[in-house]
């Protein structure tokens, strides 16, 4: 779609890579604390002590960018994670016979029939703020998604030729789910983990920015933003490593998905 | 009768989904009683206890205490606000017009961005302006509204000088609130809104169209748009309902005087009535907008006339 695959998977790479190396490596060269005050440097512009800048108790911005970025990505793996491996026992059971299985069928229509934010809204504000709460209220209404995708791929893969002869040559059903219907899901699955990745990362930001994820002194990157909002118009700089990450990250995400839809992982 | 059939999958989504966010609010993990009671200075007794279980109804079975709300919302009443003591309704219907205002003008601005947008890139599919515009598509998506909501105030408002920053529900500063939403919601629109005309343009009827002498541009505005717009309706329905719920992270940004802010607000109060009918209502806006989007492409495709007769 965009000029050619390859260019959108180096893209994609080059911007992951880019937010890892951050994250992982930065740690170990930058150990400046993220949560220590110094009310004698407050909302200073990037200099060589503070590269991007201080925020208005004077923490250093980049050990901030930093920790915080591990908090977003480890909560949005985690959420993708758990909605995925829900998702796709859920939706292989939806293929079996029986009543059960169109139950679950019918459940996983209706729950994709629900605006899911607005869900994960009703469950934080049931059991409370905090990050924890909102992981789980995300993947509670994240799973649906996988089971759908995985049902269908699944039905289809067991009408195949070959499903049908594994069978009668004795192959039981757990043996086919796991030995021909799995290994199919893997390069689709893969494609919608990937923009599911990108999506709920920017979501998960949103979260925090309205107080509803993590919450202060920790360092997030939606958080960080929504504790720029009162200085910004004095220091631009508060905004620009929070956007620049969070941005990268969901571009990343989305190029890799196309160029994993279209290839389907080879190529 | 064809319509009877969704019509009563989307009475029952909306029973279930209600019924569901009833029992998530209610079956809260801590004592209700315990942490109203803990807004008071002082410890409260048994006694005080058992009157607010009794006041509140939370002495009553589930189901009960869900049959009453319902009964109360279908007649337009929702509860009274924990902390305020205020209707809810009430609440509601003073910050329900800038919310309503908000989310129309997004709507309608990401409709005209994308139906020109798309419109532009189908007409030369795999020239420059199609790449052009597929790479703006996804960088638009690569920025959460918030962010960018953000970006567009320190650019156009602290930075030129041209919105007053604080939104205050009206006409006048909804401009920019709208821009930043429209922009989201046609980078979500306008890819698939351009397959479905190039689609068109390339069908074996309008090639039949053009062998007959029509014009392309006849073509276009007479056949294959109306066509590919059939098509879109269902994303039409997604995208209304998406605006007004998503309405809430940029309510915030711009300060916007609506229902987000303050139901985010309730949220952290606790305040429980208020969040429970926003999220009814909003389930309740959500469902019936992509069913009717649903059944109006169904109602109106020719396919589905015919076999209705």
């Amino acid at each position: 779609m965009i000029a050619s695959h390859s260019s959108a998977r180096i893209t994609g790479a080059a911007l992951l890579t880019l937010v890892l190396t951050l994250i992982l490596i930065g740690p170990l060269v930058w150990s400046v604390s993220p949560t220590d005050q110094n009310l004698m440097a407050v909302v200073q512009p990037p200099s060589v002590s503070h590269p991007i800048g201080t925020d208005q108790y004077g923490r250093d911005l980049l050990a901030r960018l930093i920790d915080g970025g591990r908090v977003s990505l480890i909560s949005a793996v985690l959420i993708v994670g758990g909605s995925l491996v829900i998702g796709t026992l859920v939706g292989l059971a939806a293929t079996l016979d029986g009543i059960v299985a169109r139950l679950i069928t019918q459940a996983i229509d209706m729950a994709l029939a629900l605006p899911s934010l607005i869900l994960a809204l009703v469950i934080v504000g049931a059991l409370g703020i905090g990050m924890g709460n909102l992981i789980f209220a995300f993947v509670a209404v994240g799973w649906p998604w996988y089971a759908r995708l995985v049902r269908g791929i699944a039905r289809e893969r067991l009408s195949a030729p070959d499903i049908l002869a594994a069978r009668l040559a004795g192959v039981g059903r757990l043996a086919v789910m796991t030995g021909h219907v799995v290994p199919h899901l893997a390069a689709r699955l893969a494609a919608a983990a990937a923009l599911d990745l990108g999506y709920t990362l920017g979501a998960l930001a949103g979260f925090s920015y309205l107080g509803l994820g993590a919450q202060a002194p920790a360092a997030e990157w939606g958080l960080m933003l929504r504790d720029a909002q009162m200085f910004f118009t004095a220091a631009p700089w508060l905004l620009i490593g929070p956007c620049a990450c969070i941005g990268a990250v969901v571009a990343a995400a989305l190029l890799l998905a196309e160029d994993l839809a279209q290839t389907g992982g080879r190529g | 009768m064809a319509l009877l059939r969704p019509l009563m999958r989307m009475l029952a989504t909306l029973v279930v989904a209600s019924f569901l966010i009833f029992s998530i609010l209610a079956l809260l993990p801590g004592d209700l009683a315990a942490f109203l009671a803990s807004r008071s200075n002082t410890k409260p007794s048994e006694e005080s206890l058992a009157a607010i279980r009794e006041q509140f109804g939370l002495n009553q079975p589930l189901l009960h205490r869900y049959g009453d709300w319902l009964t109360g919302a279908l007649h337009g009443d929702f509860g009274e606000s924990w902390l305020t003591g205020a209707p809810v309704a009430d609440l509601f219907a003073q910050r329900m017009g800038p919310t309503l205002l908000l989310g129309v003008s997004i709507f309608g601005l990401g409709s005209a961005i994308t139906f020109l947008w798309g419109g532009f890139a189908a007409l030369r599919p795999g020239r420059l302006v199609d790449h052009t515009l597929t790479i703006l598509a996804i960088l638009g998506a690569t920025l959460p509204g918030f962010v960018l909501g953000l970006l567009a105030i320190r650019v156009f408002a602290s930075g030129l000088g041209w919105a007053s920053v604080i939104g205050d529900g009206t006409m006048r500063t909804v401009t920019l609130p709208a821009l930043v939403g429209a922009i989201g919601l046609s980078s979500y629109w306008a890819r698939p809104f351009r397959a479905l005309v190039v689609d068109a343009l390339a069908s074996d009827w309008a090639l039949a169209a053009r062998a007959r002498g029509l014009t392309e541009t006849r073509l276009l505005f007479r056949h294959a748009l109306p066509n590919a717009l059939l098509g879109f309706l269902p994303f039409l329905g997604v995208g209304l309902a998406g605006a007004l719920t998503g309405a809430i992270l940029i309510e915030t940004v711009f300060s916007w005087p609506g229902l987000g802010a303050f139901v985010i607000d309730a949220i952290k109060r606790r305040d429980l009535p208020i969040v429970q009918a926003f999220a009814v209502l909003a389930v309740a806006f959500y469902v019936v907008t992509t069913a009717l989007a649903d059944l109006a492409a169904r109602a109106l495709s020719p396919r589905m006339q015919r076999s209705g007769r």
